[in-house]
């Protein structure tokens, strides 16, 4: 190998900036010959025997030699201490580290099988591999290499630029020539340079500010220099404009001064230069077409590639068995995400095996992922099945007892559900026949776990024990049921006694509170409730264990409070009247130093009737029978129009007003006098109670007011149940004629009721 | 260095339709293959000319062991009789070297046997044997970083760290 300065291209030493102490070092890379032919020593090979690594073939490697000083973190040093298992697979595919003994134009034939790319990076690996590829006999590597690039063809490098320069202008990276940032993919071709915008604002100079960015420098110097029209900011500046490169008119204005001495050559030099700057500017377009063409090209090529990796994938899952589902659907993006699938490399069978663990992991958790997702949608299905079902087995049930079982989403959890749900193969009628066969048990279970968990809330008593079984509406002894034992159903928690509230500070008893089952959170058992019943029961001189809130419901006393008289100064007449219920509430809303304890007074009876009789009268009480909330407690069916099929469970579209449902019970019934919580129920949300009596003076000193007031007008009740679902008259009577209406039409001859009369 | 030595007629069988030749091999194993198999490398053809100039059969020294000699008469004897472009020293030069199939399973062997097989090929002046391990050591640093070609090739980065850090050195591709 020659080794003469002159060896070294011209323009290779700038731009891939080998230093003069480099090319120096060229000089041990030539010299010594095996089988008379040249050579390159490499620091590594260097303290080897040639003869014997090309002879004996057992001989191991041999020790890399040791960098003396500290070491740079590169990624070299990051790999040899790396892994154990990274470490193994290099050692088990051995080095190339003796190719660099190789003969020249062996070299040269393998490196005219690379790329201008490799080649570049090949020169940034060593000084002695830079020397051998930046000298003039590897020219012929270069154009070899930029022959070979797939697409459209490299154009040859400009007269200005050697082949390593423009392959490392082409191929060197997307980085920034001044300061490496990255991903700057576009070429300034007149500048022979990629710049990212920070360096094209501090390193351009713009034409008209030339004067203020190089004081003191000849603007000549710009005649002689190439140009972009490309500056570093987006706006202000004309596309014709012209920002020269700092760097270039410094050194340009360093060679005029020093040619300033010898005009002849200074002439000269000056004539070069422009005819070099026009052709440099004439072939730019030219370049840029060409780079942006290559590009779109090269992006286009890459996008096949990588959908002939991914098919290639694919292809070879399926083979392995997996089944198509699993891999091309959902599992698109996550495959792509892996490493080695998204690449526009060839699949070989070694890529293959080093990939497949991870791309297998994948397929085979998005088929576990497809299969639990076909098991939920199965179970979901399922869900749907128990909860029609159960919905229909409900129609079969006392209405009473509807608020002591569990809602829809509790009762399909239930156990005799789960099983068909966990059943691996299709669920066949006999799965739900059996299903629906233990429900019962099941339902019995849930309730008494229910019943058990509140019973535990309540003070240690004696309470009567009881077993909640369903009755079935068309069974015998449903009508016993209704009429005489659904009152003391839920045994002890049907006692005025067992007073729970929850957040709104409202009392539930009895079957109320048994309807908050269905709640995710339980109410509390109220002491100062309990104690305001404790009271009342001792003014009513009865025993407290035994009485159930429906039994005090039946008794229909009035009672005012002892303490509001002796607080406010009141005489009993000027007292609000509650009912047993009231006063419970009344207690537990206010404050213990107004109301230290409870102290009631029951009123007489002629006071109760009549206030009674007020109460019915005030607008809430009629609202509340007006309101669709009620329901027949004999059919399991809200109206009499209700469809059966569509009927479903605790739907308050299905709930109809107090007077629909009286007048089903007489009609399809034939109940003549329908009694409340027997005949029919009132519809209560979850955590919620019936509403009751709004409270009235005990003796108002003005006539209670009549709801029907001249102004007010009012429609038959009895003329609505004669259309029976189609459209009643909408004549409007005052009250007096009401009364006459209804005498006159419907023969009745009595004192007329809200609700039942009119509405 | 290779050295033509005489040797006895007797040792070498060179009576047929092809004569034969021996091979000797640097851990001194005596190989005879046919003069025909080996046609191929333009070394051997040139020592071949040689004995006919002066009339006498040689044993020919090679400087590297049987296991590669060996190699090497398996490529030449499976291309036994085929047309070659790259071996023809009439033709154009060749340019990159063709992608032959079975070329790739014969030099799917370790890198350093590789490394063997080309400076044996080299040699023998098998231009077709040099350009397909040519093209297969190419293979294994071709689209690597510099960082990766450095640990392939197993050399230190000599660079100093103004070099190392100058923008050139910092595009790894």
């Amino acid at each position: 190998m020659n080794n003469d300065v002159d060896d070294i291209m011209d323009g290779d030493l700038t731009e891939l900036e080998i230093s003069e102490s480099e090319s120096s070092t060229s000089e041990g890379v030539d010299g010594e010959s095996d089988f008379e032919m040249d050579r390159i020593s490499t620091s590594d090979s260097s303290s080897e025997d040639e003869d014997s690594d090309f002879e004996v073939e057992t001989k191991p490697p041999a020790k890399r030699r040791k960098v003396d000083g500290p070491k740079l973190k590169t990624k070299t040093n990051l790999k040899s201490t790396g892994t154990p298992k990274a470490k193994a697979a290099t050692q088990k595919q051995g080095r190339l580290q003796n190719m660099l003994t190789m003969p020249l134009d062996v070299l040269f034939e393998l490196f005219s099988n690379l790329t201008p790319g490799d080649l570049v990076n090949l020169t940034r690996t060593s000084k002695n591999l830079r020397a051998v590829l930046m000298s003039r006999k590897s020219i012929s590597v270069w154009r070899a290499a930029r022959a070979q690039v797939p697409g459209l063809e490299v154009p040859e490098p400009p007269e200005d630029m050697s082949e390593p320069a423009w392959a490392q202008l082409l191929y060197g990276g997307a980085v920034c020539s001044e300061c490496g940032a990255k991903n700057i993919h576009k070429i300034d071709f007149a500048l022979r340079r990629r710049l990212c915008t920070k360096c094209m604002k501090q390193c351009l100079v713009y034409a008209s500010s030339f004067r203020n960015k190089c004081p003191g420098l000849d603007p000549s110097v710009m005649e002689y220099l190439p140009y972009t029209n490309t500056g570093g900011w987006a706006h202000g500046h004309a596309s014709s404009s012209r920002f020269y490169m700092k760097s270039d008119l410094l050194a340009m204005g360093k060679k005029l001064a020093e040619l300033a001495q010898d005009k002849k050559a200074m002439k000269e030099f000056r004539k070069e230069r422009i005819l070099l700057v026009d052709a440099i500017m004439q072939d730019c377009a030219g370049y840029t077409k060409w780079a942006t063409e290559a590009a779109n090209l090269r992006s286009s090529t890459v996008a096949d590639l990588k959908k002939k990796r991914y098919d290639d994938v694919v292809q070879r899952l399926l083979n392995a068995g997996y089944e198509k589902v699993d891999i091309t659907n959902s599992q698109y993006t996550r495959l792509r995400a892996q490493p080695g699938v998204d690449s526009d490399k060839e699949l070989t069978d070694q890529v293959w095996k080093h990939i497949r663990g991870k791309i297998e992991a994948v397929v085979i958790n998005g088929r576990a992922e497809r299969l639990k997702d076909q098991h939920e949608r199965a179970v979901w299905s399922r869900r749907a099945d128990a909860v029609k079902r159960y919905n229909k087995f409900c129609q079969l049930i006392l209405p009473a007892q509807w608020a002591y079982m569990p809602n829809t989403d509790q009762a399909v959890g239930l156990t005799c559900f789960q099983e068909v749900y966990d059943k691996e193969a299709d669920v066949t009628s006999a799965d739900w026949t059996s299903a629906m066969q233990k429900l019962p048990q099941c339902l019995s279970e849930w309730m008494k776990k229910k019943h058990e968990e509140y019973i535990a809330m309540l003070p240690p008593a004696n309470f009567p024990s009881m077993t909640m079984a369903l009755n079935v509406l068309s069974g015998p002894s449903a009508d016993v049921v209704r009429r005489e034992k659904m009152a003391s159903y839920a045994g002890a928690l049907e006692l005025a006694l067992s007073v729970f509230t929850t957040d709104n500070h409202r009392a539930l008893f009895g079957r109320d509170t048994c309807n908050t089952w269905k709640l995710p959170s339980p109410p509390t058992f109220s002491l100062r409730g309990a104690s305001a019943v404790l009271s009342l029961f001792k003014t009513l001189a009865m025993n407290a264990n035994l009485v159930t809130a429906t039994a005090l419901d039946h008794l229909n006393r009035r009672f005012v409070c002892l303490a509001c008289a002796q607080k406010d100064h009141k005489s009993i007449d000027n007292l609000t009247a509650y009912s047993w219920r009231e006063c419970v509430e009344h207690y537990m809303q206010t404050e213990n130093s107004d109301h230290p304890s409870p102290q009631w007074r029951v009123l007489e009876p002629r006071q109760t009737a009549d206030i009674i009789l007020r109460e019915k009268r005030l607008p809430s009480s009629m609202k509340k029978d007006s309101t669709r909330n009620w329901l027949c407690n004999h059919c399991g069916q809200y109206s009499a129009d209700a469809d059966a099929n569509g009927w479903v469970f605790n739907s308050s579209n299905s709930l109809q007003t107090r007077n629909t449902v009286v007048h089903h019970l007489r009609t399809v019934h034939h109940i003549a006098a329908p009694v409340d919580d027997v005949d029919l129920l009132y519809h209560v949300e979850p955590g919620d109670r019936r509403p009751i009596a709004e409270p009235v003076l005990v003796n108002p000193r003005q006539t209670v007011p009549q709801p029907a007031q001249s102004t007010t007008q009012f429609r038959c009740a009895h003329c609505r149940a004669a259309a029976n679902g189609g459209s009643a008259s909408t004549r409007l009577f005052k009250l007096d004629g009401l009364k006459n209406h209804v005498q006159a039409k419907h023969k009745i001859n009595r004192a007329l009721e809200p609700g039942i009369d009119y509405y | 260095m290779p050295t033509i030595v005489s040797v006895d007629d007797s040792t070498v069988p060179g009576e047929g339709s092809s004569r034969l030749l021996l091979l000797v091999s640097s851990d001194n194993k005596h190989i005879v293959v046919e003069e025909d198999i080996m046609s191929r490398s333009r070394f051997i053809s040139k020592q071949v000319e040689g004995f006919e100039a002066t009339s006498q059969r040689h044993a020919i020294l090679l400087p590297f062991s049987s296991f590669v000699l060996n190699k090497v008469i398996e490529y030449c004897s499976h291309y036994r009789g085929y047309y070659l472009l790259e071996d023809d020293p009439d033709a154009a030069p060749p340019g990159r070297s063709p992608v032959r199939e079975w070329d790739q399973e014969f030099l799917d062997v370790d890198r350093n046997m590789l490394l063997r097989i080309i400076k044996a090929a080299h040699y023998l002046e098998i231009k077709s044997l040099v350009g397909s391990c040519a093209r297969a050591i190419a293979d294994m640093i071709r689209g690597k970083t510099t960082e990766e070609m450095r640990e392939i090739l197993g050399v230190e980065n000599d660079f100093t760290p103004e070099e190392e850090h100058s923008p050139s050195s910092k595009c790894t591709g």
